[in-house]
């Protein structure tokens, strides 16, 4: 098959929230319970066809744990599109999602395209983080936000999508597909290394 | 019913056959009651004559308490251990072997374990998710089959585990490691757990998982630097296509193998790893490297982190695998030299608690303890054993039965898997203490054609059907005629 595009796509969040499952469940279009658990982060592809355009997602699923989170520049550089994941029952991952997009606005590509995703929403009834506080989050960081519920598929295909088209859109806005040099990504690496120690000796969270 | 169960009692005698032998072994020695089983099955002439040279030069040491331990000291010489522990550790010695390689064995204490508590948030969070998804396939990890037992006994080893060690806590891997342990013990949990403990403490794994990854930084760069005199067209493919050692190699050298290979290998992995150290992590990375070089030359980026997080996919199997890495050449004055540039680079901190006995890689080679065979007999001399009290023993943990129920009170009170709600039956944990027929057939059945490296590795050898004979043997009315 003939790809027009290649984008890659980064899952970020709290360990445990769902991202891997929420990524398999994508790209292979089922929910496995006793899927693996994610060290550094997993590989995984997807052709798709948006308005007559094949597009090939290479998505990098990131482990959410926070002794990993030093590694996370290495795969969030270079990515046209983040997945930012939640679980809506964990009030805590909510913030850590703020946080990422603190970070990504610092140290990622400048044209990068936010999804966030409240995952595990088939268990509604343990809700902590009301739906239109999200909401309003995303809309001001001008993200689209998705429930989405790996478990049942509940706007899976739709998230991932809808960042598939934020960076198609932006590609057209700018009239040229969005590259990034390499010069300049490795300049940017140099200050994330710095940044992310200054961070950790803030000791933010 | 009830010669099944007496069966199960006499676990560690095996099963005689005319061509070969069977091993059952029980979780703890207590799963016989809800029907897991590992079983090791020595099927080939080959593998017989292996263990049989096993059972002889342990013959010698049956009056030292633990004739493995004593066999090793006095092995310490290298060339011969080497060679023993190479040919493939039988499956049967092979858990003992490990501990008293890594001086394992003495620090088991079952009932300090049981009183362990458990850590609580942050780690147990993503403990409680993390051994849900270690080994799913595998029979002792089948919820479906067993409820959630081997998931339990792996939540107490990581949850006790990141309490005990607040420095390293949990590290995600590490279900990956401790999961393998337990299948490879036979689901001897309070043992897994010291050798967890032995592990970080003298093989240096504590520099793998804890907060900082000291060790893992380390072996990252020097194998970084490895890889670019080894490989350069490889090396500078990867840099072309922005695929960091971080994105591939980290998730290798963090699980020591367990997440990425067949299972049958890393067996044959560790029994080499154990034994020769970590430069063995460098040499399998190379060899995997070797192996798929034309085919990760002529993919892109993505493709090959995506080829190389599957690799069990690509490599030949076990036993052929490890014949070719153990040839894979790694510089060694040359790996040290990096390992001291390194750490005159960050000057790096030593866990205060690390008694170094594997100095570094290759320890056997340089190392030999001064201590001879007659003391170790002397030493050892009041417990005049037979051979047979030497293979793996029953933990304290369960003597009684109320102990036993007492514990799974305990650990249903605590119990990490509420809130899932499935709707099968058989998900409830309380173990049933008549075995089921039907399940025990099972999951006999399914073990056998999991768990057992033996007769995977010495398929071609003979014509001994274990599967058949295993047939034979549950349906036999008359247990008792196969001992």
């Amino acid at each position: 098959m003939e790809v027009d595009r290649e984008f890659k796509i980064v899952t970020l969040g709290e360990g445990r929230v769902g991202k891997t499952s929420l990524a398999m469940r994508y790209v292979r279009g089922q929910f496995n319970e006793k899927e693996q658990s994610t060290t550094n982060a997993n590989f995984l592809e997807k052709n798709i066809r948006i308005n007559e355009t094949s597009i090939k997602l290479n998505i990098w699923d990131t482990a959410g744990q926070e002794r990993f989170r030093a590694l996370a520049p290495n795969y969030y550089r270079e990515a046209k599109g983040a997945l930012l994941v939640y679980d809506i029952t964990d009030k805590e991952s909510f913030w850590k999602v703020v946080s990422w997009v603190e970070e990504l606005k610092m140290q990622a590509d400048k044209d990068i395209s936010f999804v966030i995703a409240g995952n595990k929403c088939d268990l509604e009834l343990d809700r902590q983080i009301p739906k239109e506080q999200a909401i309003a989050y995303a809309k001001q960081i001008g993200a689209a936000h998705y429930s989405t519920s790996a478990k049942s598929g509940m706007g899976v295909n739709e998230c991932f999508e809808e960042i598939a088209k934020l960076i198609l859109d932006k590609e057209s806005r700018s009239g040229s597909p969005i590259r990034s040099s390499k010069a300049r990504s490795r300049v940017i690496v140099k200050n994330q290394e710095e940044v992310v120690k200054k961070k950790k000796s803030g000791g933010c969270c | 019913m009830g010669t099944a169960s007496s069966l199960v009692q006499n676990t560690q005698t095996p099963i005689q056959f005319k061509k070969g032998r069977i091993l059952l072994i029980a979780p703890d020695n207590r799963l016989s009651k809800i029907g897991i089983y590992f079983v090791h099955i020595v099927n080939t002439a080959k593998m017989i004559e292996l263990v049989d040279e096993w059972e002889d030069l342990l013959n010698r040491y049956k009056h030292s308490a633990n004739a493995i331990e004593s066999l090793l000291d006095d092995f310490q010489k290298g060339p011969k251990l080497r060679k023993l522990i190479q040919k493939g550790t039988p499956s049967k010695f092979r858990w003992e072997t490990w501990k008293a390689l890594l001086k394992a064995g003495k620090k088991v204490d079952s009932e300090k374990y049981i009183n362990l508590p458990i850590a609580g948030d942050p780690h147990i969070s993503v403990i409680r998710k993390d051994v849900d998804r270690a080994f799913p396939q595998h029979p002792y990890f089948d919820r479906s089959k067993h409820g959630y037992y081997g998931q339990t006994a792996l939540y107490r080893i990581l949850g006790k585990f990141a309490e005990d060690k607040k420095d390293i806590g949990y590290c995600q891997g590490m279900n990956y490691v401790a999961g393998f342990l337990l299948m490879v013990s036979g689901g001897l949990e309070a043992e897994v757990y010291y050798f967890l403990e032995a592990l970080c403490k003298n093989f240096h794994y504590w520099g793998f998982v804890c907060e900082e990854m000291p060790l893992i930084k380390q072996y990252l760069w020097v194998f970084d630097k490895l890889f670019k005199v080894k490989n350069s067209k490889l090396y500078e493919h990867f840099k072309q296509q922005d695929v960091l050692n971080d994105m591939w190699v980290f998730k290798w050298f963090l699980t020591f193998y367990t997440a990425v290979l067949p299972k049958e290998t890393v067996v044959l992995l560790w029994d080499w790893l154990l034994v020769d150290g970590l430069r063995v992590l460098f040499k399998v990375a190379f060899a995997i490297l070797e192996m798929l070089e034309e085919k990760l030359l002529s993919i892109d980026g993505s493709e090959i982190l995506i080829m190389l997080s599957n690799i069990g996919d690509y490599i030949p199997t076990c036993k052929e695998f490890i014949k070719i890495a153990k040839k894979t050449s790694v510089n060694k004055s040359k790996y040290y030299d990096l390992i001291e540039a390194y750490k005159q680079k960050k000057k790096i901190k030593k866990h205060p608690e690390t008694i170094t006995i594997i100095e570094e890689p290759g320890h056997l080679e340089n190392e030999v303890p001064n201590i001879s065979r007659a003391d170790i007999k002397e030493a050892n001399r009041p417990a005049a054993l037979e051979i047979k009290d030497n293979t793996p023993k029953e933990p304290d943990l369960l003597l009684s039965p109320q102990r036993i129920q007492q514990e799974i009170t305990e650990d249903l009170t605590g119990f990490p898997f509420k809130s899932i709600k499935t709707a099968k039956n058989n998900y409830t944990y309380t173990p049933k203490y008549e075995p089921k027929r039907d399940s025990f057939h099972e999951s006999w059945t399914d073990v056998n054609t999991r768990i057992n490296e033996d007769s995977h590795l010495y398929t071609s050898d003979e014509d001994f059907d274990a599967e058949a004979l295993l047939d034979q043997f549950l349906n036999h009315s008359n247990w008792g005629s196969f001992e």
